[in-house]
This record gives C-alpha cells, structure tokens and sequence, in this order.
C-alpha cells in the first residue's frame, strides 16, 4: 500500500500548485555491465557512464531546477554534478534514502552467489509474491526500501508544497519504489519499470487533483541515441 | 543481456565430425518488443472532446506528427505492423508505410478508441452535465472500469478487446519479434496494462500524447515475470529541437 495519500476521486478544481518530478537513473557502471548485486556498494562511473552523464546535461541543459536530490552514493552524485554542468544556484541535496536496496552480505557480489549459498532464499527473492518481504542478511527487504523511499517522497511533497520542478537522482531499485508510490501502484507493480542508465522520466500532478500523479514520460534515452545501435 | 555461442553442426565430407563454430549472438534476449503509437491530433483532440469510435481524421498538426512519427521510425527494427481501422490511426500510419514499402498494414477494430455510444463527440462539460451520475461513476475509481455511457462501452470492455486481440498476437509472432501497434490513448493503455497485469485504473496513471511512442517489452527470464514498460509517451521527434549528442 502506497504510503503517499491520494484522492480516489478527481478533485473539483484545478490544481495551482502542480509539481514536476524528473527521475534519472545514474550513468553505467562496472557492477551494471556485469549484472552484478550492487546494492549499497559505491561504485564509480565508467567512462561510458560519464558520457551518458554529459550527454543528458546537454539534454537537460535549458531546464530549470527547483530542488535536486541525489542518494548519496558517487554514481548517483556524479551523474548529478554532471547535470548541473557548475549551475551555481543550486545545491544537490544529497539523501540516503534514495540508496539502492542494501544486499547485506552478498553486496558486490553476483546472483549465482546469492544463489549457490542460499537456494532457500534466492527462490524467495525471485518469486514477485514473496519478493517484498524477503531480507537479505545485513541488508534490507523490498518492503523496507519501499517504507524509506515513502518517507522521503512524503517529506519532498511537504517541502514542496507549491509548483516546483525538481530532479531526483537515484537508483533503479529506488526509482522504482518512488514512482510505484507517486503512481499509487502495487509494490509487485514496480518491476514493470524498467529504467535505464540515465533515462529521463517525469512524473507530474494532475491539473485537476492535487497528489494524483501521472508518469508523462518514462525512461526516456534519446540523448543516447548514438550510443545505442539497436534502433 | 545473454552473449554466448551457437553451435552450428557444418557438413563436411567425414559426416562423423561436426565442426562447432562460435558465432556470437546479438547482445539481447530473445526480446518481444509492441511499440505502440498513438494517433496523431484531430479537430476533437485540440477541443478535448470524447471521440471514441467516431471516424474522424487527423487536422493539419497531426498530419505534421505522422510524419514525424514516420521519419522516427523508419529505420527501427520491426516485423510486422498493425493498426486500429480508425481513419485517425491509418493516417498517423501512411508515412511510415510510405517509407517502409515492404510492410503491410494489418487493421482491427479490437483496438479502437472506447465507444462512447451517444455521447460520441460530447465534451467534458456536456458528459458532466446531461450526464451527471454516470459521469461521477467513471471518475470514481472504484466504479470507473465498469461505467459506460449509453449504447456504448465500459472500459473493462474496451480492455476485453484489446487484451484478445493482443494475446493473438503475441501468439502469432516469434519469441523475438517487434511489433507495432498504431492507436489510440485509451487502447494503448489497455494493452499496456493488460501485459504487465495492471489493474485496469492504473493506466489512467501513464499519459499518451498524440504521436506519442511507448514501448513495452517481455523477456521472461528467472527475475522478470512478463511484460516490463522499456518507454512511455516519447514524442522526441515531435520536437523543434536539436538533440546535441556526443
């Protein structure tokens, strides 16, 4: 259940203070190459990943921030540092909140680890039904991702109460937990999103209901188009 | 992502040995892509009126869009190319097909916009006013699926359709095929949310612009159960200026 409170029913009037939410996803990483567990884990960029970060802050180049957010570890950092491009009024408010789920004792490791020592729990944490719940030793469950990213999403709305737009830099686990939320999803919904390095998506309120949110883009990587040769 | 080799058994003149040669394969899953797109602008878009099964074209602005939308899409990789037989979706098609001479257009009426039965064409104040209960029904989420105005569809209905005539599909093509779908905001949606097992009001939750292009995408491997949202009303082509890439 979505820790955010919403409206089951449009509002009657307009909406004067709609915000703007812009979710990137950090640049690549080694760990993203290799499908490794990152988790918590404070891998750098590669080198790819820091020409994803410039190319998204041409693309981003005329947008103004109200407010930006990053979880505080470097590949969320810097690909925020490399949005802002030294825009000098404004500040990246750094937040563990946003931190990927934390895979305990099998951070920086790989699935077939998780998998060879805990068969038990790998079966666990691939089956959706029993996912949220299952708690890496250490670490975290989805369930507590979901609770911690709530609580940051329900303290931006409170300091944000008027129009803003603001940018939040995080990670793929963490994106997804946050717009689940906004969207007022399932938790089992989340997985359906797939974000990508750098992708840009935005979230916005309703124009006619206040805390109703639409996702009007996601997981946009066309400031990638060189990069990719699939299309 | 699975990189591997492939064995190709090659004939030689000692049938007893088989030469295995590696051949490296594409760096994706056995990947099926739906692109879907939804029609350009018409007169009742730019007015905001419910068009529904009404026949309407595209106005000047989205003529304009579908060629956009054609140019973006014309060196994409697709197989096969389906649309809702609405004037609206064909024409926002033409481009393309103009483009890609090789497809054929296969249309349907499975994925129309919901009828709105006689209020085909009302606006938004008019449901609201000749209307009223219904109208509050279908904003209520916990009625809104099931609400449909007279002699037309409820969106559970609307789903229905869509979701049959997407399954079929599906079924039809090979594991690792891209489709495209040409459409409408509402059908879309259905078909986005019927795949990825939504219930049926989250889909109000994504926003299709016109000429808009999503995709979603089904890789079913041990941690992705289904269908995944790769990209949602992307309408980049639409817009006025340069991408500045590296």
């Amino acid at each position: 259940m979505s820790t955010l409170s919403r409206s089951n029913v449009f509002g009657t009037g307009p909406n004067p203070n709609r915000r703007n939410i812009i979710l990137v996803r950090h640049g690549e990483t080694q760990g993203n190459i290799g499908d490794r567990l990152q988790g918590q884990f404070d891998a750098p960029l590669t080198d790819k990943g820091v020409r994803q970060a410039q190319a998204l802050s041409r693309r981003l180049a005329n947008t103004d921030f109200n407010a930006v957010y990053a979880s505080d570890l470097q590949r969320a950092v810097h690909t925020a540092q490399s949005i802002l491009n030294n825009r000098s009024n404004i500040e990246i408010q750094l937040r563990p909140e946003l931190r990927e789920l934390h895979y305990g004792t099998y951070e920086n490791t790989s699935w077939s680890v998780v998998q060879n020592e805990d068969p038990t729990f790998f079966k666990r944490f691939i089956e959706w039904e029993t996912r949220p719940s299952a708690k890496y030793p250490g670490g975290e469950s989805v369930t507590d991702l979901w609770q911690r990213v709530g609580n940051f999403a329900n303290e931006l709305l409170t300091n944000h109460s008027e129009e803003a737009t603001i940018l939040i830099v995080a990670h793929g686990g963490s994106l997804q937990a946050l717009l689940a939320q906004f969207l007022a999803l399932r938790i089992t919904d989340q997985w359906h999103f797939h974000f990508d390095n750098t992708s840009v998506s935005i979230i916005k309120e309703h124009p006619m209901a206040p805390r109703v949110w639409q996702a009007t883009l996601f997981n946009d990587t066309s400031h990638l188009e060189s990069f990719n040769s699939h299309e | 992502m699975v990189r591997g080799c492939t064995l190709i058994p090659a004939h030689t003149a000692d049938l007893l040995l088989i030469h295995v040669v590696c051949v490296k394969t594409w760096d994706v899953e056995d990947l099926t892509t739906i692109y879907l797109v939804r029609h350009g602008e018409t007169e009742g878009n730019a007015s905001n009126l419910a068009q529904g099964f009404s026949d309407v074209p595209l106005n000047d602005k989205g003529r304009a869009q579908a060629k956009l939308v054609g140019e973006r899409l014309k060196n994409w990789h697709l197989n096969a190319i389906y649309s809702s037989d609405s004037q609206r979706a064909i024409q926002t098609a033409e481009p393309l097909l103009k483009l890609r001479p090789d497809f054929e257009i296969e249309t349907t009426p499975d994925l129309r916009e919901k009828n709105y039965g006689v209020c085909e064409n009302y606006s938004w104040q008019q449901l609201r006013d000749e209307y009223p209960e219904l109208f509050a029904k279908m904003l209520d989420v916990k009625t809104g699926s099931d609400t449909k105005f007279p002699e037309g569809e409820s969106d559970r209905e609307q789903s229905d359709r869509v979701a049959k005539f997407t399954d079929a599909v599906v079924e039809k093509h090979d594991d690792d095929e891209t489709i495209l779908f040409f459409g409408h905001g509402g059908s879309i949606r259905s078909a986005a949310a019927y795949l990825c097992k939504f219930r049926l009001e989250y889909k109000w939750r994504l926003q299709t612009d016109n000429a808009s292009i999503s995709a979603i995408s089904s890789a079913p491997t041990w941690r992705d159960d289904g269908w995944r949202i790769e990209r949602w009303n992307d309408t980049n082509h639409l817009s006025l200026a340069q991408l500045d890439l590296a």
